[in-house]
């Protein structure tokens, strides 16, 4: 079985350590981490990938020559064959404490501790020793006494061992030498870095796009399996803790260690640091540095004068998460406000064919054929500059770029009041000087509003041409692409610069 | 980023459990029904042929009987675990279409095997006649059959149907054993014999055929379960090897008897050990009844209630049913099985007397019964713990009774007759103990076994 795969011994500047993506996985964050690597090209990187199993996956991207080397881990590994006699069990009992802390909720004092406890038990530490005897089985059957001793036994022990082992996937493994350590979610890659940064004395950087818990709720708060069958009506309490609880609790343990672990934790927006501190983040190592965008390409798409029709776009795949079917109602009612106004659809519609079928039937049913088009995947370059105004009714969003592309091309836009679209389109509270509003900011599932935001923009040319100069003003300054390359120069080269701690002084931390 | 973790989502509602509770209920049949069987139906044709055929050719045809009865058993053994697991499998996935074609296959590969061996051994070793040889080939090849064909019905639990086979299988034996022996002399008592088999053989085919009234179809679809239960094949090898290695070294012993060219037996050894066998009867019984019953039923639902989701505390509370019901099984067998077996002790003299046996026969007969006393333990042992599905502590128990058996009845060979059974005695004690120790080792940590050590869904 492969435990990790290491491609090279020689120390990196950046250890960069991602769970489930880059490079296995195409999407936002991979695209991120690639264009990250490749803007600082006076470091070298070293990445630790994550993933669920130890298939083999095939790489999506081409590494770039400053990556020195790759290690990968499967978190979930098949136990080989288990002895019927089990060996040494005196390791069950010196992890008990510190993993039934911090899996209820604990933090990088108990993380520590078992470190300490792997590292006393030396070559004994086997995945087997921490999985598989009889004295983890007892543990582990404490542990669910302690923690839901009225659910499901089964559940428990394969999430039990679903998430130690995956813990354990992390410390067992060999970590590379580099001179930083930045994590790219917490969970595991967070424990991953919080282990480094304790053993190394190196310092360790934490960025979240999604926060990880927040995700791991939601997901969790879906799976059916988890929930027990029995009835909880009686309970005095109300909902009577069960595995959910488990899952989140653990992962919170994990997520409060990488924050109390990392010297520097940043992410997209303000909206996100609230569940940071939520989960335990201290607010003197939060920092915001938002996903750039090529302003420089951008702002140089010319503004076509011709007579034209106005025009509106919604940029983004149609699928529900986008509620395109928002966007055609408000289309309806927007061509009530502005009679020859013309409605475009840019992006691919062959994600959810199903949910497309719909919103062609509604365009049909709202008679607007001669309105409302879906363009397909474009060069967004070429139609930019015949746009007036971006509509935005996702549902869900972290950072749309397309709000700050459109931006700096002086197309302000209206949008929902998701991720970081107010901090986009209002500024974010410590924007000194005030640049002023770049478009509208509506509740969700409200066509009225965002019809009324888009006629508003479209009717008025002085305030169109006000927001856009605001949007095109702030995209500049604060999500140029350059400007966030040397934000993240900077932070990197703080922490390179950061002197070696001593791998046990760590007593402050 | 994909969710790590949920994928074992799928581990949690695998399920093959169902498919070993229906495994290995009836295996006390299938394992001690053919033993028995040899027993009696020797006291049959004994009876039967009594006055008609002369000693020797009476010695010769019982001789020829226990071969057949001895290495039918052996060859069939492996077919015959993987066939009943096999089997479970398949109608717990509801495809009691494949039964027919599973018979066939298991059939063809039984006999693909016994074949080629019997015919060698019948032309190249013995030296009969060739209506002889022709009838004790067949009688070989339809003895393996029966053993195969027995596995179908106990899953049925079609006891009725194998008792009524048997019952008229052995009056056709005895009856045209009765009638053709004295006009055609030892061809007509083998074929009276052959006859009688092939009676039982046909009656299980058709009520096997009756309750699955298929077609066949993937009729080798049985090989694969080979490599996948290769252990329960050995098991099934080693065990009716070992219920046989002793008197094959006493046959090959000084006292050994050439009753014909190439066949050799130890009446006397042989005679003490089958008339000492019958003593289990009544714990084969009780354990039926009680595994069928209560043991069963505790069994059965503590791994359904995890299954379904139980708490601990409950898992533990049918933890400790399991235990106070084995306990009290094996209490109440060991004492009914114990008097049973202090009596036959006491009695042996006067039996032995009944039998015609020679005074030397009565410490090989106490031997015998004490050797069958805890063999029948052994046996019960290594149900519970098929049940439990360790295998590898069966192979092991398995493989140790052959083995033991074996050296220990050569060990005692040059201390004569007064010592002879002596090995086979010791090697069953030994045996019961170390499975015994064993299983309650594994089932007195039930949940750790189920959950860790033995759960196949964490390999």
């Amino acid at each position: 079985m492969v435990e990790n795969r290491s491609t090279t011994e020689t120390e990196a500047d950046v250890c960069l350590i991602v769970e489930g993506a880059y490079p296995f996985v195409a999407g936002g964050v991979s695209s991120w981490m690639h264009d990250l690597i490749q803007a600082q090209s006076h470091l070298t990187f070293h990445l630790i990938v994550l993933s669920a199993d130890d298939s083999p996956k095939e790489s999506r991207f081409k590494l770039p020559p400053n990556v020195i080397g790759m290690t990968e881990i499967a978190l979930q590994q098949d136990s080989s064959r288990v002895p019927i006699v089990s060996g040494r069990q005196d390791i069950a009992k010196d992890i008990e404490g510190p993993m039934t802390r911090l899996f209820e909720r604990g933090g990088l004092a108990d993380f520590r501790q078992l470190l300490d406890v792997l590292e006393r038990h030396g070559a004994n530490v086997s995945r087997s020793s921490l999985l598989n005897t009889e004295a983890i089985f007892a543990m582990v059957e404490r542990m669910y006494e302690r923690s839901t001793p009225g659910s499901s036994f089964l559940n428990y022990f394969w999430s039990w061992r679903a998430l130690a082992g995956g813990l354990f996937s992390v410390l067992l493994a060999k970590l590379p030498r580099a001179k930083v350590y930045h994590a790219i979610s917490t969970g595991y890659a967070g424990v991953a870095m919080a282990r480094a940064v304790l053993t190394t004395g190196r310092s360790g950087i934490l960025t979240e796009h999604g926060i990880y818990t927040n995700e791991r709720r939601v997901e969790i708060a879906m799976a059916d399996w988890l929930s027990d069958q029995m009835p909880s009506s009686l309970d005095i309490e109300g909902r009577r803790r069960d595995l959910r609880d488990v899952w989140i609790d653990a992962f919170t343990g994990y997520a409060r260690t990488c924050y109390e672990a990392c010297s520097r934790i940043t992410t997209l927006y303000t909206g996100n640091q609230v569940l940071q501190s939520r989960d335990g983040a201290p607010a003197e190592k939060l920092q915001i540095i938002p996903n750039g965008v090529d302003y420089d390409g951008f702002s140089k798409v010319p503004r076509d004068p011709s007579p034209r029709r106005p025009t509106v776009a919604l940029i983004g795949r149609v699928v529900p998460i986008k509620d395109v079917k928002t966007f055609i109602r408000a289309s309806a009612l927007l061509r009530d406000m502005v009679p020859d106004v013309r409605v475009l659809l840019l992006g691919p519609t062959d994600e959810d064919p199903e949910y497309f079928h719909e919103c062609q039937q509604m365009v049909a049913h709202l008679g607007l054929e001669n309105t409302f088009e879906f363009s397909g995947r474009v060069k967004l370059q070429d139609y930019l500059g015949n746009v007036d105004a971006i509509a935005l009714t996702s549902i869900s969003e972290a950072q749309p770029l397309v709000l700050l592309e459109a931006g700096a091309a002086s197309v302000p836009s209206v949008a929902t009041d998701v991720g970081s679209c107010r901090e986009i389109l209002h500024g974010r509270a410590d924007e000194v000087p005030s640049l002023g509003p770049g478009g509208f900011v509506t509740p969700l599932s409200n066509p009225l509003a965002t019809a009324k935001g888009l006629a508003d923009l479209l009717l008025d040319d002085n305030l169109r041409k006000q927001y856009g100069e605001a949007i095109r003003a702030r995209t500049e300054k604060y999500y140029n692409k350059r400007v966030v390359d040397g934000l993240y120069r900077d932070l990197y080269q703080d922490h390179l610069e950061m002197p070696q701690r001593s791998a046990l002084a760590l007593e402050d931390v | 980023m994909a969710g790590i973790g949920f994928a074992l989502r799928t581990l949690v509602e695998r399920d093959d459990l169902s498919a070993r509770l229906q495994g290995y209920g009836h295996a006390a049949i299938v394992a001690a029904g053919p033993w028995l069987f040899t027993v009696l139906a020797l006291a049959a044709f004994e009876a039967a042929t009594k006055g008609v055929l002369d000693r020797e050719a009476l010695s010769r045809v019982t001789a020829l009987l226990i071969y057949n009865f001895s290495f039918s058993l052996v060859f069939s053994g492996p077919i015959v675990m993987v066939l009943t697991r096999h089997l479970a499998d398949l109608l717990y996935a509801r495809q009691a279409e494949e039964v027919p074609g599973v018979l066939i296959g298991a059939l063809i590969l039984l006999w693909g095997i016994q074949a080629p061996v019997g015919i060698a051994f019948v032309t190249l070793v013995l030296d009969l006649s060739a209506a002889e040889s022709l009838l004790a080939l067949l009688g070989f090849l339809v003895t393996g059959g029966v053993w195969l064909a027995c596995v179908f019905l106990s899953a049925l639990k079609n006891y009725r149907a194998i008792s009524l086979a048997f019952a008229l299988g052995m009056l056709v034996a005895f009856a045209a054993g009765t009638y053709l022996s004295p006009r055609y002399g030892e061809a007509g008592a083998l074929a009276g014999l052959t006859l009688g088999l092939a009676v039982i053989f046909y009656i299980l085919l058709g009520c096997i055929l009756a309750e699955y009234p298929y077609g066949i179809r993937n009729p080798f679809g049985l090989l694969p379960s080979f490599r996948k239960y290769w252990d329960l094949a050995c098991v099934g090898l080693f065990y009716n090897a070992a219920i046989w290695v002793d008197k094959w070294v006493m046959w090959l012993s000084p006292d050994g008897q050439s009753v014909a060219p190439g066949v050799i037996t130890n009446p006397s050894y042989d005679s003490s050990m089958f008339l000492a066998y019958l003593t289990i009867v009544p714990a084969l019984i009780l354990f039926l009844v009680s595994i069928e019953t209560r043991f069963f039923e505790q069994y059965v639902a503590f791994y359904r209630d995890i299954q379904n989701h139980a708490t601990l505390q409950r898992i533990r509370q049918n933890h400790k049913l399991i235990l106070s019901v084995l306990g009290e099984g094996i209490r109440n067998i060991a004492i009914v099985q114990g008097i049973i077996c202090y009596l036959a002790i006491l009695v042996a003299p006067g039996l032995i007397g009944l039998a015609k046996g020679g005074i030397e026969l009565v410490s090989m007969f106490r031997f015998g019964v004490l050797g069958a006393f805890f063999h029948t333990l052994l046996l019960f042992a290594m149900i519970v713990i098929a049940y439990f599905d360790l295998r590898r502590i069966l192979l092991g128990v398995t493989c140790l009774f052959f083995a033991s058996n074996a050296i220990l009845t050569l060990a005692f060979i040059p201390f004569g007759a007064p010592w002879t059974g002596y090995g086979y005695f010791l090697a069953s004690l030994l045996s019961f103990a170390v499975a015994c120790l064993a299983g309650i080792w594994c089932i007195t940590r039930l949940p750790y076994m189920t959950f860790i050590a033995n759960n196949r869904g964490l390999h």
